[in-house]
């Protein structure tokens, strides 16, 4: 039927199934329009915010806790041990933010739905690659944070 | 009479820890300043020496080197070689992980306990044993054990909080001898100790050092426990001033009773 059509319209008319055109409009606002780009922007934006506030989390903690580290460190542990246990915290942080990250993210689609009538839902590739992202994010923050555990002395508790 | 003279000179030619002409320094360009001047002294298996002086006199920077904690630096071409020898290892330029693999054979008691707070006494003697690789079922019995040695066999589950000064300390006298190290450092372990508590850590310390045959290096203010050393060592403004040992160190095969 959609080539029939096509055949008999003059060649300035696209003649589209519902779902042709609605990826059509997806790419459209997504690529060329304004509100795409800046969507876009937004998730570079929270990624870096994401970064830099785990790693405050991480530097915090480790200062916190500096003479119990240069005493594993005089101990004997190598950095290579230190860096682990910064990783998985690192992980743990991750997987807390993202749990309560996609219930509101989920509630705040809801509210928009209900006041502006546009539809958003959450998708499973979306989900993945935000937890992707948001483990990574963690992970640059702890190897970041790692720089201090580095320079622990353990001949300073001394 | 022979035998015991022969082995007497075998422990002053192959000391634990050797230091000649040590020097150390502190800060970079214009601030650098000089801690230690020429440190020349040899420390035999199963000593307990103690280093004392007055504040600032680079004891405890003489003990962070003596104990792998720290890199010594070469001196400068124009004056003699310096040479610091542990367990065999040379010190003097050692790589960060030379000095990691060397640490693992000391142990450590601190001034302030350095327990970890989120564990518990047990937890915190298994901290110790998980740096060699032993299978995962002894650790807990044998941490266990070393805690009764210390007469702690009734708060293995206690967290730190929950322990007095002494009993603290106990644990990290369990914690530095329960991989049976070569070499204890202890930096003023009797700081914060009544005379009784102090008195019973360090006899601890001797009587478990001695059972394992591994030499103790003592920094301390303490004059009431001076007396369970081998040795004593005192030091002023980075210098060496007294070492009755030192003279007959410097002439090997003297046929003299070490004691």
């Amino acid at each position: 039927m959609q080539t029939r059509l096509a055949q008999t319209l003059p060649d300035d008319v696209l003649v589209l199934t519902v779902d042709e055109f609605a990826a059509i409009e997806k790419h459209y606002w997504e690529s060329q329009g304004a509100i795409g780009f800046i969507f876009g922007i937004g998730v570079i934006v929270g990624f870096i915010v994401g970064v830099v506030i785990v790693y405050q989390i991480l530097y915090t903690d480790v200062t916190n806790h500096l003479a119990e580290y240069a005493t594993l460190k005089a101990m004997g542990y190598d950095d290579r041990y230190l860096l682990s246990i910064l990783l998985q915290e690192a992980l743990i942080l991750a997987t807390l933010g993202y749990i309560p990250g996609f219930a509101v993210a989920v509630g705040l689609y809801h509210i928009t739905y209900a006041a502006t009538l546009l539809p958003i839902s959450m998708t499973v590739a979306r989900a993945i690659f935000v937890l992707i992202l948001t483990i990574i994010m963690c992970s640059v923050s702890g190897a970041v944070a790692m720089q201090k555990l580095r320079a622990v002395d353990p001949a300073d508790i001394f | 009479m022979l035998s015991s003279d022969s082995q007497i000179c075998s422990n002053i030619l192959s000391p634990i820890i050797s230091a000649k002409h040590l020097n150390h320094f502190f800060g970079e360009g214009g601030l650098r300043k000089q801690v230690l001047f020429d440190i020349n002294l040899n420390i035999a298996t199963g000593e307990i020496v103690i280093l004392t002086g007055p504040s600032g006199s680079g004891k405890t920077t003489l003990l962070t080197l003596m104990g792998g904690l720290r890199t010594a630096a070469h001196n400068p071409a124009d004056i003699a070689p310096s040479s610091l020898t542990i367990l065999g290892q040379e010190i003097c330029g050692a790589s960060k992980r030379q000095l990691t693999q060397l640490r693992k054979q000391i142990g450590y008691i601190f001034q302030a306990h350095n327990l970890m707070t989120f564990l518990t006494a047990k937890q915190n003697v298994r901290m110790s044993l998980e740096l060699q690789d032993d299978s995962t079922e002894s650790l807990d019995s044998r941490a266990v054990t070393m805690l009764e040695a210390v007469g702690l066999g009734n708060r293995v589950d206690y967290y730190p909080e929950h322990l007095s000064g002494g009993q603290k300390q106990r644990v990290a006298i369990a914690r530095a001898l329960i991989n049976h190290p070569k070499i204890i450092l202890a930096d003023e372990p009797t700081a914060a100790l009544d005379k009784k508590s102090g008195r019973d850590v360090v006899e601890l310390i001797q009587k478990l050092a001695k059972d394992q045959d591994c030499t103790i290096l003592l920094v301390t203010h303490d004059n009431r426990i001076l007396d369970i050393a081998d040795r004593i060592l005192y030091m002023e403004d980075g210098h060496l001033i007294n070492d009755e040992m030192n003279d007959r160190w410097s002439v090997a095969g003297q046929q003299e009773q070490i004691h």
